[in-house]
């Protein structure tokens, strides 16, 4: 196996004296998504805020290629920003509401890349909304102007402007309809696969964590309590509250629901009974 | 009104729409829905952001903001509550009909003690002593099986979990024994296994004090788990209402089962790609022209273009707004 890009060892995060993370310790591979699940409380915005050091950890080594980031200088920090990248919960509010997109995509060029002239950033920008699944037309909208889900788009694609090494997402989807979180699911899939990214998945919903992690961790109280491939926590879970949180997933509906076909050229009278065609 | 209670509707719309002005125009929230609630039932009601589920019954609970204007008819143990005069509708706001809204951080007043917020109710509706109904808001709290009853009614809001403040809001609702609960998303902004314990709570209360439930979510799945019924809304309108087996089964409109494979499965392989529904629905400004859903729709056909379907009877019980049903 090669190198981890990311090594977490002993990571911890007191807030006034209260542990709001233990000891956690994990690594992430290149091209590789450990989704991170637990519920509210259990510390999962906490170590992801510690791991890009958004917040002070009180112990323990975050090593980023080699390099604790804990312990490096702002500038050093700073370098290793672009590398970095984070999507939050909430699409609206962590856009600027007085940028337009094309404002948003093109501060991370303005600060890392300023050679780029202003017909090169165009450039990149386009490029990167159309591969989000957003139109050009958009670029001079602003987040009002949005829907959750385009919002969420956008910052997708601020976060994936510079290709990052690493990208943590943060319940991207969790404010979102059940009927567009596939399609930001799958978006993120896909860049992953495209740019190589490494990423580090937090969300409370089982179904998506199973969609996109390779491997999957499990905190609870602020621990890791247990860390397995995809298919093994989901066929055969160790920890008893793994067990407790799979079994709270209200029952998926008993019987497949048919895809809606196409209309036949002769369309037939809607009172026939009722079996469905397969 | 309460001798007829059994052979009319708890809450009956006919026909209710919801106009905001904007600029140059009107947005129609809810563009005429007509929908009842039994005695002892259980209304799910179900819908994307925007698809006006949540309007329609602040509307049915006079909470529209003075600018909009709410017309039709809805009727609560069939008496006209709509445009009611405020002091008419509070006496019956909180006492036969309450509703428990999504985030019970936020509504739940911070700097109050549980105890008061939940004896005030019963000063004000029900005329009683505080002594006696801080008593009774005790047994509230028992009620919705929260542990330790006197203790937590001298904490604060912030002092509980998010599943324990939503259980206080539940307590809440039922302290005048309400006819009909609305709950609004009850348990969207809790965890998984918070989220089931607070439906078999929902299941239980119902069954005990036989009060009919209005269930508004976005998740079909929190929904199938109590509803008996099951209305979807889509665009300001029902496009399909079914008991809620029937529905999950056999979903007659297009839309329904698009939502129905979009609901998440944790045993759905990590190979496949997750399913959505591509597009967007229609805003409350845009104009109605046709089927609202035809251009998301895979069945569409060019007179879904320019003829709304009406909601008719398909089957027993069951209503669909669609020119080419399934099944």
């Amino acid at each position: 196996m090669s190198e981890p890009l990311l090594d977490v060892r002993g990571l911890g995060v007191d807030y006034r004296g209260v542990r709001a993370l233990g000891d956690v310790s994990f690594q992430i591979r290149a091209r590789e998504t450990l989704g991170l699940v637990g519920e509210s409380g259990s510390g999962k915005s906490t170590l992801a805020r510690a791991v890009l050091r958004l917040i002070p950890a009180s112990r323990g080594q975050v090593l980023w290629r080699g390099m604790d980031l804990l312990r490096c200088d702002g500038a050093t920090l700073r370098s290793q920003r672009r590398e970095l990248q984070i999507v939050f919960q909430d699409p609206v509010a962590s856009l600027n509401p007085r940028m337009t997109v094309a404002g948003t995509l093109a501060e991370p060029l303005r600060i890392f890349e300023r050679e780029l002239t202003a017909v090169e950033r165009r450039v990149r920008i386009e490029r990167m909304l159309t591969r989000v699944g957003l139109a050009a037309s958009m670029l001079s909208r602003y987040p009002h102007e949005l829907s959750g889900g385009q919002c969420q788009r956008v910052a997708i694609a601020r976060a994936m402007m510079l290709h990052p090494r690493l990208l943590v997402c943060d319940e991207p989807v969790s404010s979102l309809d059940v009927s567009i979180q596939g399609q930001i699911v799958n978006l993120l899939a896909d860049l992953q696969g495209e740019f190589g990214t490494s990423m580090l998945f937090i969300s409370h919903n089982l179904a998506v964590i199973r969609h996109i992690s390779h491997r999957v961790a499990v905190i609870h109280d602020g621990n890791l309590i247990e860390t397995a491939s995809c298919d093994d926590l989901f066929a055969a879970p160790v920890h008893p509250y793994t067990r407790a949180l799979l079994e709270a997933v209200l029952a998926p509906i008993p019987v497949p629901v048919p895809v809606p076909a196409r209309v036949p050229v002769e369309v037939r009278d809607s009172d026939q009974s009722g079996r469905e065609p397969e | 009104m309460t001798q007829d209670g059994a052979t009319l509707a708890t809450l009956r719309t006919r026909e209710l729409r919801v106009d905001h002005p904007v600029p140059g125009g009107t947005a129609s929230a809810v563009r005429g829905v007509s929908l009842a609630v039994g005695a002892h039932q259980c209304l799910g009601v179900v819908g994307e952001s925007g698809s006006g589920k949540t309007q329609l019954f602040m509307a049915v609970m006079g909470l529209l903001p003075g600018s909009a204007r709410a017309t039709g008819s809805a009727l609560f143990q069939g008496e006209e509550i709509l445009g009611l005069p405020p002091d008419r509708l509070n006496r019956i706001r909180g006492s036969k009909l309450a509703m428990v809204f999504q985030d019970p951080m936020t509504s739940l007043a911070p700097h109050l003690k549980i105890g008061v917020q939940l004896a005030e109710v019963l000063v004000h509706h029900r005329g009683l002593s505080w002594r006696d109904a801080e008593r009774a808001a005790s047994s509230a709290l028992d009620r919705v099986r929260i542990p330790d009853a006197q203790r937590r009614l001298k904490q604060y809001p912030h002092e509980l979990s998010g599943g324990m403040r939503q259980r206080v809001m539940i307590g809440m609702s039922l302290l005048c024994e309400p006819a009909l609960v609305i709950a609004d998303e009850p348990t969207s902004a809790l965890d998984v296994t918070v989220q089931a314990r607070i439906l078999e709570l929902l299941r239980q209360l119902r069954a005990e004090m036989g009060i009919s439930i209005v269930l508004i979510s976005h998740d079909l799945a929190v929904v199938a788990s109590l509803a008996d019924r099951v209305a979807v809304m889509y665009a300001g309108r029902v496009v399909e209402s079914a008991p809620a087996a029937d529905l999950l089964r056999r979903a007659l409109h297009p839309y329904t089962a698009l939502l129905l494979q979009c609901l998440p499965d944790v045993h759905r392989l990590r190979t496949d790609r997750m399913p959505f529904l591509a597009g967007q629905a229609p805003g409350a400004g845009d104009p109605e022209r046709g089927c609202a859903f035809a251009p998301r729709c895979p069945r569409a056909t060019d007179r879904c273009k320019h003829e709304r379907p009406a909601l008719v009877d398909v089957r027993e019980a069951a209503e669909v707004a669609c020119h080419h049903p399934l099944a």
